[in-house]
Parts: C-alpha cells; sequence; structure tokens
C-alpha cells in the first residue's frame, strides 16, 4: 500500500472502520501519512443551532404548510423531452423535405441518425436530473455538451470530406436560417417542462437545453440539406447545435443573475 | 486504529429521515420538525466551513430551508435525501459567498495559513481542523468537508456537487495530497523553531 492507495480508503465509504492491516503498516513508515490521517481525526465540534433560530425557521416553514405532490417518475420527464425532439424534428423534414437522406447510403444512414440520436438521449437524460437537486450524473453535465458536440464533429469528419463548395456564406446561410427556427420553440417548450422542476445552476442547464434543442435543428438539416461539403455541415448544420448551446448559456446565466438580485 | 469521518451516514437514520421528509411532502408538521431539528447542526456546520461569521451562516441556514421548503416536490421517495438536501443547501451558499463577493469586493487570502488558535496547542502540534481546510482551494475543500464532517459518500458527494464518482475521488485525492504537503512544511517549520531554541 502507498499514499494514494490511502487516500483512497480516506475517500471511501469507510469512515469509522478499523483501518486494514496493509494500511497500518504504511502508517507505520509514513509519517506524511500519519500525520495527515491526526489531523483529520481531530475532533469537530457540532455547531448546536440557537433555539429562537430553529423556532424562526420552523414558523417560516409550518405557516402556510400544504401537501406538496411529488414530481413524477424521472422517465416521463425524459419521454416527454424526446417526444418534442421527435415531434418537431418530423415537422422540419415534413416541411423542408427529406432529400440528402434519399442521397445518403445506408451506413451513413445509420450512422447520422444513431449519433444524432444518442446525444439526443443523453442531453435529455442530463436534462432531467437537472430538474431533481441531488441526482446522479454518469458524465459532467458542465461537459456535457461540449462532449456531443466534439463527437459529433468527429463522426461527420468522418462520414463526409472537405468538397469544393462556391460560396461557402451564401450557400450556408440559407441552411443555419432554415434550422434556428425548429430550435427556439424546442427552447421553449422545453423550459416550460424544466420549470416544474428546481434548476439549481441556471447556466449549465440553459447550455444543456440550448444544445437539445439546437440538435434538433441539426436533425432536420441533416436529412434534409444535400450539399455534403465537410466544412459546410461542421459550420452551418453543427453551427446551429452550438448556437442553440451558447444561446442556453447565456439565457440560463441571465436567468440567474436576475433570479439573484431579486432575491 | 479507525478511519478518521462523521458517523451520521447509518442506514437506519437516512431511513427514517427519507420517511419524515415524504411525511413532510404530505404537510406533517411534526415530520418538518424532526427534519429541521436533525439537520439544522449539519447544515450550519457546512455554512460555517465557508462563512466568516455565525449570524451569516445562521441566515444561511434560514434560506437553505426556505429553498429547501419551496422544492420539497422534487424529492422522489425513495431517493437519498441527504445528497438532495446538500445540493440545495450547496447552491444557497454558493449565491451567498457571490452576495457577499458583491458587497464587500474583499479578497480572501486561502493560500496563507491562518494564525493557530492557542488553546489547541496544548495537546496536539497539528493546525486546527478548520485552519487545515482553509488552505485548499475551494472545490477541494468542499469535497473533503462533505466526505469528512458531513460523513457523505463518494456517490452522494457526486451527486451533491452534480459531478461524477471519479472527479470526487481526484478532488479528494488533491486535497490529500496538499495537506501531506502542509503539514510537513508546518512539521519541518516546527522542528527548526524547536532547534533553534535549544
Amino acid at each position: 500500500m502507498n499514499c494514494s492507495d490511502l487516500d483512497l480508503l480516506l475517500a471511501g465509504p469507510a469512515a469509522g472502520r478499523t483501518l486494514p492491516a496493509a494500511a497500518d503498516s504504511h502508517l507505520r513508515t509514513c509519517p506524511r501519512c500519519r500525520a495527515l490521517i491526526a489531523a483529520l481525526d481531530q475532533s469537530i465540534p457540532v455547531d448546536s443551532v440557537k433555539t429562537e433560530a430553529i423556532t424562526a425557521i420552523e414558523q417560516r416553514l409550518l405557516e402556510n404548510l400544504a401537501p406538496a405532490r411529488a414530481l413524477p417518475a424521472k422517465k416521463l420527464f425524459f419521454a416527454a423531452f424526446l417526444l418534442i425532439f421527435v415531434a418537431l424534428m418530423a415537422v422540419g423534414i415534413a416541411h423542408l423535405g427529406a432529400f440528402a437522406w434519399a442521397e445518403l447510403g445506408l451506413g451513413r444512414r445509420i450512422m447520422i441518425s444513431t449519433s444524432l440520436g444518442a446525444s439526443a438521449a443523453l442531453l435529455g437524460y442530463s436534462l432531467v436530473q437537472q430538474m431533481f437537486p441531488g441526482s446522479r450524473h454518469r458524465i459532467s453535465p458542465a461537459l456535457l455538451p461540449v462532449v456531443t458536440f466534439v463527437c459529433l464533429t468527429l463522426i461527420l469528419a468522418a462520414l463526409f470530406e472537405v468538397g469544393h463548395s462556391g460560396h461557402f456564406i451564401r450557400e450556408g446561410m440559407p441552411c443555419f436560417e432554415a434550422g434556428i427556427p425548429y430550435a427556439i420553440p424546442a427552447a421553449i417548450l422545453f423550459w416550460l417542462i424544466l420549470r416544474r422542476g428546481v434548476v439549481l445552476s441556471p447556466w449549465v442547464t440553459g447550455g444543456l437545453c440550448g444544445a437539445l434543442a439546437g440538435l434538433i435543428g441539426v436533425s432536420v438539416l441533416e436529412i434534409h440539406c444535400t450539399n455534403f461539403d465537410l466544412r459546410h455541415i461542421l459550420v452551418w448544420h453543427l453551427g446551429v447545435g452550438v448556437s442553440g448551446a451558447l444561446a442556453g448559456l447565456f439565457a440560463g446565466w441571465l436567468g440567474g443573475v436576475i433570479s439573484r438580485k431579486r432575491a | 486504529m479507525e478511519l478518521p469521518g462523521a458517523q451520521s451516514g447509518a442506514a437506519d437514520s437516512q431511513q427514517e429521515l427519507q420517511n419524515c421528509m415524504v411525511r413532510y411532502q404530505n404537510a406533517d408538521p411534526d415530520a418538518a420538525r424532526v427534519l429541521i431539528r436533525q439537520l439544522s447542526p449539519a447544515l450550519l456546520r457546512f455554512f460555517s466551513s465557508q462563512v466568516a461569521t455565525r449570524s451569516e451562516s445562521e441566515d444561511l441556514l434560514q434560506e437553505a430551508w426556505l429553498r429547501i421548503h419551496k422544492a420539497r416536490h422534487t424529492y422522489r421517495p425513495g431517493e437519498p435525501l441527504l445528497p438532495w438536501i446538500y445540493a440545495i443547501a450547496r447552491h444557497v451558499r454558493v449565491d451567498g459567498y457571490r452576495r457577499r463577493r458583491r458587497i464587500s469586493q474583499r479578497e480572501i487570502a486561502a493560500e496563507t495559513l491562518p494564525e493557530r488558535a492557542s488553546d489547541d496547542g496544548a495537546t496536539t502540534q497539528l493546525p486546527g481542523f478548520d485552519a487545515l481546510m482553509s488552505c485548499l482551494p475551494e472545490n477541494q475543500r468542499e469535497v473533503v468537508m462533505l466526505l469528512k464532517v458531513e460523513g457523505l459518500s463518494l456517490e452522494e458527494v457526486a451527486r451533491v456537487t452534480s459531478s461524477t464518482v471519479g472527479s470526487v475521488k481526484q478532488k479528494a485525492h488533491r486535497a490529500y495530497k496538499r495537506l501531506r504537503t502542509i503539514l510537513t512544511q508546518e512539521s519541518t517549520a516546527a522542528n527548526a523553531a524547536s532547534g533553534e531554541s535549544a
């Protein structure tokens, strides 16, 4: 056993448990770890709360105590997020047409739909966890939008090649403008659902919400647009998702500032 | 030898608190009182670790209970209660910190070890726990406090801080490494001082 192993023991669910023999023998030879254990083992007084403070809290909480129905199961919210995602995507495809889908091969279709679906599921799952304080996170919610868009960039880069697009901006802007209108109503609907929970980190939740809303625009464009130039896809298609995430981040930050000022 | 740490995470006590929370959701005033009385000391300690004065800690405690009250519908029966409570308390503390920073615009020098209290030198040469904690960066101090003082498990701390278990382990490891270095420096300085006096 070394110092790092002891750190794991200290961090693990072992509080109050007797140290294993290996740790004991390490402690005999390591004065640094001995000092650390002694320092952490100092008795820490538990502050007593003044009775008046407790009474004041009780009075404020109990004066209008009414039953609060617990929110429905998380999977219902998850299903709602995905339903909105699919519904708005379907509206977009019906409106713009699935021209790219007809030209893409089966392999590319599977890769694109799987990666977009998995991204939406991950973002939706994390968004639901944001509504319930103290939820478990498999991936850090602050990093998830970044991870998602980096993975999508890599997958799209593997599927498409850099072509010879004559008018990069003139051909790209219409795509960007076509994708954004699907992200905006999605973000509003997601926000209406999010309001039912408690958002503790407005900017993180805003980023996740914007990323998921923007991903609807990305999906619609991937199925609609027949320009397979990689630069066009990364900038004007994926750009809708990234813009959504950034707008959500900003909206969340702004919302947090406003609510703090009100408080 | 025993591993240091709080013993407050006993399963039956947790279960009892969870039952109280469900009754509190159903507007049972006695359950609310039990929760307030049982959890307030630990929450006050949680706030005191970051806040300079006791009155500020008590203000944060009040605010935390108000937010817990407003958010009580988001507690899902059967889920662990303490991560839910501490996640809300953590954000109250962060908001309080921002508010104080805005008001005072003073910087806290976290890199320097505060003066050791004179009364703990009689029993040990170690710096006090709070003094040691003040040497750690905010995110590492928070993890050590939750693990050591509040007695939460790695997974519970990950839930409170909205991060992953791996990230919590890493922060704890870095904190312990830093504490070892500080303790070694303290010990070397103490030895040098005693050598000079001899």
